[in-house]
């Protein structure tokens, strides 16, 4: 293999042996700058970044046509395999039916991580830069094989077409005839206008892999000789294995061995109900610390306590005020796939398979422990929403492989999963707004006391916690403040991390100033947004689209909320609930949306469905602590919403004028604040905390 | 341990199991046939559903020694390449988002097709009772079923 081709150290082609062309193209490690559609109509007036060559998207043209997008971010059903493989589609003008994607495994310098709903945002640029490079190369082949100029030349569906006579060379020929040329690519990008792909569903290019049970997840991989194995843990967080018998366990058949490791006793066995069975045989005695002292109690009155401390300098305004707290506790993530690892230590490297939203912490991590040189390999995951970042179960395992001696794939029970989570953080807020007599708002005060972030591979205090928790509306006099307390509590990014919380609080009571003030809640947010902010228009289209201000049936109410997570995606929401019974059905969502560049409408549909189902979870679940220990386990005592609790749903888009941004997490903040505003429409109570409780209604 | 005869997927299979080795097991990690998924453990999500002489049980917390001569069906033997009507409709509606919940509830729509051909969505509601999906797809699953029950 040789390198011919150097675009400004962006993109680097080369020729395989074999005959492909494959490209690989940097991305730069920071989301790029959202631009405008006059900067995306040619990448001559874009300029390339300066960073130095990082090899990491690669792409492949083979002789036979087919075209190989090796996929650097994790799928986990936000469709990323799928719409990467549209980017690229798009500038190279290729037949869709030649697009595979495969899986890269952990590579270090390259953004890999898979959070903050950032693929999309990233990739947009570099990608498209890739395939018009790609496609200028093949451009330029096929003019110097008809010895005609390349402006006469037409890249058309994985063809490259001749404009005088119309004859046709496909890509795969083109590849063999430009490796043996010397060829230079401008590489312009397309015209919005021209896109094929970007903005239409094309089919979910892994979906007919789920249908039919062929997809691939962590808890699926099969590799020679693998035993299986479950983990006991410490029920309490820190707490020290002291002793333990073994000598049941060992007598379950089917079990091969136990062994201990820093997070407990593995057991390891020919299937997993043996490794389970084996478990539960298990004698241990745990040295649990004074963290077994734990209580939700004590968590709420640690934070009420902190913010009393900081609301004692608050002083007194000269004018009407209300204030009200609002709490959301510590939840789980609950994929439906638990996590697992299988891995592999042998003595000059460590294997691992996993569904990981974060490969390369995972890499980092194992290989600092282990001393090995260690490879990941990514697989489908199961579900993610945050949980999938951290790196502790490829840790754990890595160590079972490496105590027992061969491969094993680490299982987590759903009690494991639930019980040693990183959980999304407690928090405690503290809302204070005052108005003239004349009604105009003079004060607006959120103070939070939460946990911050304090995991392995992720650590955050003051910063995460200040997350979208000024309010977008033009008031005076807005202060905000965050007080990070730690519990011997695991907290992790839980889709929508902190966004979600102050969105539940700041449009809460933004909703309580506007009833007191008897204002309507829709007019009071619309007049306090510019004429330009994006969400001002989501608000009206979904106010719109819900028929707001129209008469209800008895027992029923509308909420509205909207939100611009992270400042990206602005998202408006109407959810119309029935209360009955001092039950509570959200009947209707409508959404609108504006997520810049729509790449595939029904994705942005499949994402505010999913961000509005796992918001409606939050007010059915909670993971509370009692004598340091969880107290849910399963699905029986941490329920999530079913689908005879679904919602209609209607999403609307907003045409947006920048690149394409997130949608993984935005669909999540402003729907909880649309019911809890709803119900109070319907019935006049205020709910200020998740979940909500028998007697709340 | 003791010897069964099971017919999965129209193929007789022997394994060597304990007889509370529950189904899910037997499947996944003696069968190596994996579109079958642990969810719970507990009955409570489905994400373990497969076709017991047709009607959608929960192989999780099914022990071996309850099948009997009964006709298993996994997602790997509804059809040869997908073509089941239910599967799809499936992918007519692009129900799918990470897809770990799909096979099963695929199998549990069959399921409910082959009993009630024409479900209301209160009927549906029923039948995925504690049939969980995380990513929320359950609206692109009703519109799936009723796909499939007007044929495709």
């Amino acid at each position: 293999m040789t390198s011919s081709f150097t675009r400004r150290d962006f993109l680097k082609v080369t020729f395989a042996a074999g005959g492909s062309l494959l490209l690989a193209s940097c991305v730069p490690a920071l989301p790029t700058e959202i631009l405008t559609p006059t900067q995306t109509a040619t990448a001559t007036s874009t300029p390339l970044p300066e960073v130095p060559f990082q090899p990491n998207l690669f792409i492949r043209i083979d002789p036979d046509g087919m075209v190989t997008l090796t996929i650097h971010r994790s799928e986990m059903g936000q469709g990323v395999r799928t719409a990467l493989a549209m980017l690229l589609a798009e500038e190279l003008e290729a037949d869709w039916k030649t697009i595979r994607v495969q899986q890269m495994d952990a590579s270090q310098g390259v953004n890999q991580i898979t959070s903050g709903s950032g693929s999309i945002l990233i990739n947009y640029h570099p990608l498209r830069q890739a395939g018009a490079t790609a496609r200028g190369i093949l451009v330029n082949a096929a003019a110097q094989f008809w010895s005609i100029p390349p402006e006469e030349c037409k890249a058309e569906n994985g063809e490259v077409v001749r404009a005088d006579s119309g004859e046709r060379i496909g890509y795969g020929k083109l590849v063999g005839i430009a490796s043996d040329l010397k060829l230079k690519s401008t590489a312009a990008l397309k015209d919005p206008r021209e896109f094929r792909f970007i903005g239409t569903s094309v089919p979910r290019i892994d979906e007919p892999e789920i249908v039919t049970g062929k997809a691939i997840y962590g808890l699926d991989v099969r590799v020679p000789n693998m035993s299986f194995a479950v983990v006991a843990r410490s029920p309490v967080v820190g707490g020290k294995l002291l002793t333990y018998d073994a000598s049941q366990a060992e007598a379950v058949t089917g079990v091969r061995g136990v062994v201990e490791v820093p997070s407990g006793v593995a057991v390891v066995a020919e299937n997993t109900w043996a490794a389970i069975q084996g478990r539960s045989a298990l004698k241990i005695t745990w040295e649990e610390g004074s963290n077994a002292r734990l209580s939700s109690e004590f968590i709420h009155d640690s934070l009420a306590a902190k913010i009393k401390d900081a609301i004692a300098a608050e002083p007194a305004a000269p004018l009407k005020t209300i204030e009200a707290v609002y709490e959301t506790p510590y939840l789980a993530h609950a994929a439906l796939e638990p996590v697992n690892c299988v891995a592999d230590v042998r003595s000059d490297v460590c294997e691992l398979w996993m569904p990981t939203q974060n490969p390369q912490a995972v890499q980092e991590f194992v290989q600092g422990r282990l001393k090995l040189p260690t490879i990941v390999h990514v697989t489908l995951l199961g579900g993610g929403f945050g949980r999938k970042l951290e790196v502790d179960y490829g840790l754990e395992a890595a160590e079972v492989s490496k105590a027992f001696g061969g491969p094993v794939q680490v299982v987590w029970t759903r009690e494991d999963d639930i019980q040693h989570d990183f959980y999304r953080q407690v928090t405690y807020h503290w809302m204070r707004a005052g108005w003239e007599s004349d009604g105009m708002l003079k004060l607006w005060r959120h103070y939070l006391a939460a946990q911050g972030i304090n995991g392995i591979a992720y650590q955050a205090g003051v910063d995460v916690l200040n997350e979208d928790i000024k309010i977008p509306y033009t008031m005076e006099g807005q202060s905000t403040g965050s007080f990070v307390i730690n519990f011997p509590v695991h907290t992790g990014p839980w889709r929508g991390v902190v966004s979600a919380t102050n969105a539940f609080a700041n449009e809460s009571f933004i909703d309580e100033v506007a009833t007191t003030l008897r204002q309507d809640p829709y007019e009071f947010r619309v007049s306090r947004l510019g004429q330009s902010d994006a969400l001002r228009a989501t608000l009206q289209l979904a106010a719109e689209k819900a028929g707001w201000g129209t008469p209800m049936a008895e027992g029923h109410g509308r909420g509205i909320a909207c939100h611009k997570t992270y400042g990206q995606t602005s998202v408006a929401m109407v959810a119309e609930v029935s209360v009955a019974d001092g039950a509570v059905r959200v009947e209707k969502v409508t959404c609108a949306i504006n997520c810049g560049q729509v790449v595939h409408p029904d994705m942005v549909a499949q994402q505010m469905e999913g961000g509005i189902v796992f918001g409606l979870t939050t007010l059915l679940n909670e993971i509370t602590y009692k004598d340091g220990r969880v107290q849910q386990s399963n699905f029986h005592d941490y329920p999530l919403l079913q689908m005879s609790e679904m919602p209609d749903v209607e999403v609307h888009l907003v045409q947006g004028d920048s690149s394409p941004v997130g949608l993984g997490e935005m669909g999540v903040p402003p729907i909880v604040p649309a019911v809890t505003n709803a119900i109070f429409n319907a019935t006049g109570k205020r709910i200020r905390h998740t979940p909500i409780r028998a007697g709340d209604l | 341990m003791a010897t069964w005869n099971l017919t999965v997927n129209n193929t007789p299979q022997t394994v060597e199991a304990e007889p509370d080795m529950p189904l899910l097991w037997v499947l996944r990690d003696l069968l190596n046939l994996t579109g079958t998924k642990f969810g719970c453990g507990i009955g409570m999500c489905a994400a373990c559903t497969i076709l017991l002489n047709g009607a959608a049980i929960r192989s999780c917390i099914t022990p071996i020694s309850a099948v009997g001569t009964q006709e298993i069906t996994t997602i790997e033997g509804l059809s040869e390449n997908g073509q089941h009507p239910v599967q799809q409709a499936w992918l007519e509606e692009s129900v799918s988002q990470c897809g770990y919940c799909q096979p099963a509830k695929i199998l549990t729509a069959v399921a409910l097709l082959e009993k009630n051909p024409h479900p209301s969505d209160l009927e549906m509601d029923e039948a995925f009772s504690d049939n969980l999906c995380r990513c929320g797809t359950y609206l692109r699953i009703r519109r799936a079923i009723q796909r499939a029950a007007q044929g495709g």
